[in-house]
Parts: structure tokens; sequence; C-alpha cells
């Protein structure tokens, strides 16, 4: 992994929720390089979700570093916004903000990305141009639709305005928990199509959870959280007590 | 990046337009109540400090400085003794002096008393801030057994110019010995002042003493004199003696020097009292009632405020969705903090806003029949000090309150990060 920088890159990382001193993640290596698709597979309880919320810098390591691009993100502060320059998020479901329409909901990361609406304008783009242009990709082609509420859109139509919305301002890893879960067969597997199409375009890395191991043809790589997680098998009781008690869900 | 937040918070207020609209509208008129209590308060104390805005002493018999006020103005209980008339003259004619106003009490019709003086009445009675008397009807006296009623009197009894009244003896609302054989004809109504005067009946000081013949020794022993036996200049109309009088000095720098001369006079036990000190200390009387009030009004305030963060904390659980989606998109848990304050306070703010407009909607549409029935004007003016403080007040405790939900959702995010139960 050391011809060129990785985007993401964990060393010796530990992880235990502070009232309880269990270890839940315990990490030896990880990187992903700019560009790369890594599949992340595991059951519940496995730390996934933990450790998607340790890579984008919402929870702090217990022990061991992450590097995101290079820098070690120490404060809070920095993290929230190395979050909102470098990633595109995609949950599951609900990943709309019910008060804002498809347009709003789709720049959202503009707001708090200054460098995400500076890379739109170095390309001459305008944010509604980009939108419509990202929503039309998308399939989301209907007159008027940037305007609509989101609560009159059905699930796929919804995860597809979050797929844009993690794609706008070119971040440089897109993470997708679970995106496809809510999904029939057919709009997923259109979905990953668009999901893998965009984010090659903009030589993104993507990192896609989920439990389906029969996702992990489409990837450069994939890899299991078993292989991965030192703790899952020392801490197995701990981890299932974890999961009831912090609910992580769609792992 | 403020300006952000701001914005998402006014959105998702206006996503939340019904339970939002009602937290507003809750408070609003909380914040109504409230001022308009404080507004009415010190227009009623104002009013009544000012009941007899010009009148510098008011001399009487000597008693109580409360008592004399009571019965003199608020026509409350009754004088122990008379001055005598020469006493009146003697210190009316001061040069200190400006005006007097004698007043000679007693009589009463259906229960509203009867105030024999002279037309200095009409012309040197003051109230509220320095208005003179006016007339909505007719005139003022003019022929011996003319009366003036007050607005109250003429709404109440609904009288008119013209109208003849028979007075009655003493001051019960049901008499069996009235001036039957005198009565009086009606020659003008006074326009509203807010003030006693409202339910005072006014004759001349002649009058008084002519409706008195035959009665000297407190009952009619027989009284069948009538109005064609009597012309002005009749002896038996001179004035003995009076309940009270008003003084009007020529300058506020007589009144202590003025008031310590008619106490020391010689030749009778006077008092004279400044009344708008002796009003005060009556307003304290009264100023538990305002205090209980405003305290009321204050709790009703707290309750709007506290259904407020109720409804906060309410729609936290089901909002924690959406905060992890504003973490990932890059919000740091202080912005979903700031967001929560914002939303709170942007809630208070329009609560006081709309108060506010509701309270001035109101004194609009209450001011003319408040002026028309009762004379009192309360002045649209911009809210007072005491009132800024207090609305400065209602916003701090709810920037106070929002930090309750702002660190639950605080709490919470830390904890969820991006990964909710749903």
């Amino acid at each position: 992994m050391g011809r060129k920088q990785a985007c993401v890159q964990l060393r010796e990382l530990t992880f235990s929720w502070p009232e309880t001193n269990t270890t839940q993640l315990d990490i030896a290596q990880l990187s992903i390089s700019p560009g790369e698709s890594l599949f992340i597979q595991g059951p519940s309880g496995s730390g996934k979700s933990t450790l998607l919320n340790l890579i984008t810098g919402v929870l702090s390591p217990s022990s061991g570093n992450i590097s995101i691009l290079g820098r070690a993100l120490n404060s809070q502060r920095r993290r929230d916004q190395f979050r909102a320059d470098h990633f595109g998020i995609i949950f599951q479901q609900f990943n709309l903000i019910p008060y804002l329409n498809v347009s709003e909901n789709v720049t959202l990361p503009l707001l708090f990305s200054k460098r995400r609406r500076m890379k739109l304008s170095a390309f001459n783009k305008d944010a509604q141009c980009e939108t419509r242009r990202l929503l039309d990709l998308l399939g989301l082609d209907e007159q008027g639709i940037a305007q609509r509420n989101i609560t009159g859109l059905s699930v796929g139509q919804q995860q597809r305005v979050a797929a844009a919305r993690a794609l706008i301002g070119c971040p440089e890893i897109i993470i997708a928990d679970e995106p496809t879960s809510a999904l029939d067969a057919d709009n997923r597997h259109n979905f990953l199509k668009l999901l893998f199409e965009e984010s090659n375009k903009t030589n993104s890395a993507l990192v896609l959870v989920s439990h389906d191991p029969s996702l992990a043809g489409h990837f450069d790589n994939a890899i299991s959280m078993g292989e991965i997680n030192r703790a899952r098998f020392s801490n197995q009781a701990s981890i299932n007590r974890h999961a009831c008690k912090h609910n992580q869900p769609g792992s | 990046m403020h300006a952000n937040i701001i914005s998402l918070a006014v959105k998702s207020l206006r996503f939340r337009k019904f339970s939002a609209g009602l937290t507003v509208f809750s408070l609003a008129l909380s914040v109504m109540l409230l001022l308009s209590v404080d507004t009415i308060r010190l227009q009623a104390k104002n009013n009544f400090i000012n009941t007899i805005a010009g009148t510098d002493l008011i001399v009487g018999s000597r008693s109580g400085s409360v008592q004399l006020l009571l019965y003199t103005i608020f026509h409350i209980g009754k004088a122990t003794n008379n001055v005598s008339w020469q006493s009146y003259k003697k210190i009316s004619r001061h040069p200190r002096v400006a005006w007097s106003i004698p007043i000679a009490l007693g009589d009463s019709h259906r229960g509203f008393r009867v105030v024999g003086t002279t037309q200095d009445y009409f012309k040197y009675y003051r109230y509220q801030k320095n208005k003179p008397l006016g007339f909505d009807q007719g005139q003022a006296l003019v022929n011996l057994f003319d009366a003036v009623i007050g607005a109250g009197v003429a709404k109440k009894l609904g009288y008119a110019v013209g109208d003849d009244i028979i007075l009655a003896h003493g001051i019960g609302k049901v008499s069996l010995n009235e001036h039957k054989n005198l009565p009086f004809k009606i020659s003008g109504i006074l326009a509203p002042t807010g003030s006693p005067v409202d339910d005072s009946i006014l004759i001349s000081l002649k009058a008084l003493a002519a409706i008195h013949i035959g009665w000297e020794s407190g009952v009619a022993i027989e009284s069948n004199v009538s109005a064609k036996d009597l012309s002005p200049d009749d002896p038996r109309l001179a004035i003995k003696s009076i309940t009270a009088f008003l003084l009007g000095l020529q300058s506020k720098h007589d009144i202590f020097s003025m008031q310590r001369a008619v106490n020391d006079y010689k030749h009778e036990p006077l008092l004279a009292v400044l009344p708008t000190i002796t009003l005060l200390e009556l307003w304290q009387v009264v100023s538990v009632i305002e205090k209980t009030l405003m305290l009321i009004a204050g709790l009703v305030i707290l309750i709007g405020l506290f259904s407020m963060l109720a409804i906060m904390l309410t729609n936290l659980n089901a909002r924690r969705r959406e905060i992890a989606v504003l973490r990932s998109v890059g919000a740091s848990p202080r912005s979903i903090l700031l967001l929560i304050i914002l939303e709170t306070e942007l809630l208070v703010a329009l609560g006081i806003s709309l108060g506010l407009i509701m309270l001035y909607a109101g004194l609009l549409f209450a001011n003319p029949v408040l002026a028309a029935n009762i004379g009192i004007q309360i002045e649209l003016s911009a809210p007072t000090l005491f009132q800024s403080t207090i609305l400065a007040g209602i916003l701090l405790a709810g920037l106070i309150i929002s930090l309750i939900p702002a660190y639950h959702a605080y709490k919470n995010t830390l904890q969820d990060g991006l990964t909710v139960r749903s």
C-alpha cells in the first residue's frame, strides 16, 4: 500500500466505550487508497458501525491512530470539518432532513464545507446545476423534483437523493452503510452501478459496509470484520451487550 | 456557518408549523397578559395619583389625612366637622393662594353625592395630566337651582340636560328625607374623567343653603319654601360653613409653608394635606393586589416557557436521526447545540414579538372604548424600561431553558454518532 498516500490509514487502533472499558474494536492495520472500492462485510455486532464512526471522525479511538489523507486529526472540531470536506456518507435509510426539500438536501454538505463549494466553482459549476445534473444522472429527472418535499418520495428515490448528496462537491471518500438493504433487487443493482460510475469519475474511494457477502464481487477489495477485528472473538459477549445498549442497527 | 445554522433552525420550525405556532401563540398570550397587567397598573396608579392633579393642598377640619382625602375627593365616609366660611374666606385670600374651590357635602341623589361648590370648581379643577373639566352637554351652573352632573351619573341614571332631580338629605342610598320642595334642573353633563367627579352632582353653595332652610336642627321641621320665594340675595342663603376646600398656590415652593400655616391656624383646628403624597400612601394599600397580579402573570410566562421546553424535549427523540444526518455532512456537536438553542430562542423571540403586537392592537382597540366610558386614555408608548427589562429577562430565561434540550441533543449525538436506533 506504499505506492501512494492512503486516503484512510488506521494503525493499532482500539476502541472501547468509556463506561465499560471492554475493547470493542481492535484493528492492527487498515488502509484505503484513493479511488479504491472496498467492501467490508460483517454481521450485526461485529463493530462495523463503530468502525465507520471512527473513520469519519465522529468517535475518537481509545488508542492507536487514524490518519485521513495523510493527516492525523486530533481535535473534534477538525474531524468534523474533515468529514464535511472529504466524506460523502449514505445510510441504510432515513438519510434526508425532513424540513429541507430535495435540492436543499443535496446541497447540505456545501453548507458545512467551503472546500466542496470551492471545488464546484473551480469546475465552473453552480450548485443548482450540479444538483440537477446529479439528480438526472441518478434517474430523478421528473420536472420540478428539486423543489419537492422529500416526504413525497419513495424509499428508492430517497436513497438516490442521498447518493447525490454524498457525491456533490466530489469528496475523496464515499462511505455507504447498508445503502441498498431498503431497496428491491432491481433498484439495488442500478443503485450500486451508479455509485460505482460516479465515484470512478471523480476518483473517489468507495467504502461499502454490509452484512450481505453477495455484494463483494463488485469491489476491488473485500474484507470481513472477522478478519480485521481482533477484539471480536475475545469479547463477543461484551460486544453483544453493546450492540443492544448502543444499538448499532444496520450491521 | 452560523448563518447556515440559523436558516436550518428557521426551516425546521417552519416544518413544524403547527406545534411551533401553538408554542409561539401561548408564549405571546402570556407576554401580552404580563405587559397588559403592567400597563394597566401603571395607568391606574398614574390616574389615581393624578385624581386631583392641579390641587396643592386639601384643607378640612382636623382629622386623619387619609380620611380627609377620602371624603373630600372620593366621597367615602364623612367629615366629623365643618370648616367655617370665615376661615375659608380668610385662607383663600392669602397672597400665596392662586385659587380655591370650596366643597360642601352631605346630600345625595339616588346614591350619588351632591357637592356644593362655586363656579371656581369648573374653572380650576384638574384631573389626570392637568386636564380641565369639559362638558359633554349643556353648561355650568347659571340659575340658582341648576345642577351639573358627572358622566357616570348621567349614564347610570339615564339623565339628560333639562331633567328635574330631587335631592335627598344625607348620603344613604335610600333616603326618607327628600328636599321635594326645591327640585333642581340639570344644566350640564360633564365629560368622563375617570375620577370621582363622574359620580358627583354639582350645585352651588347658595342652592345647598336654600334646600336646608328649616333644616337647621338636622331634620326637616317644616320646609315649604319654594323657588319662587327665593332670590339670590336672600339673607337666608348666607353660607355659614363648608366641608373642606381645595387650594392652588402661586408657587409649588409655598406648599409646605402654606401647609404649616393652615395647620397652625388659630381660630379653628384645621388640617392641610398634600393630595399626591396622601394618594401615594393610599396606593400602597392597594399595591398588594397589583403585586399579586404581576406575580400571577409572571407564573403564566413560566408555564408558557415550560410547555415550550416539554415540546422541545418530546421532539428531540424523533429528531435523533435528523441530527445524525447533520453530523454526517459535517455538523459538529456544537452546531447541533447551537441549532437547538436557536430554535428555542426563536420561538421565544417570536412569542414576545407577537405578544407585543397583540398588546398594542388590543390597546388601540380598547382605547376609544375606555376614553368614551371611563375617561381614561392609555397611552400607546414604547415599552417602559421595566417592561423592556422583563422582555429581556424572558429572552434570557428562554436561553437558559433552551440549554436543557440542547444539552440532551448534544449528549445524544456524542453517543449516537452516525448510527441511531430507528
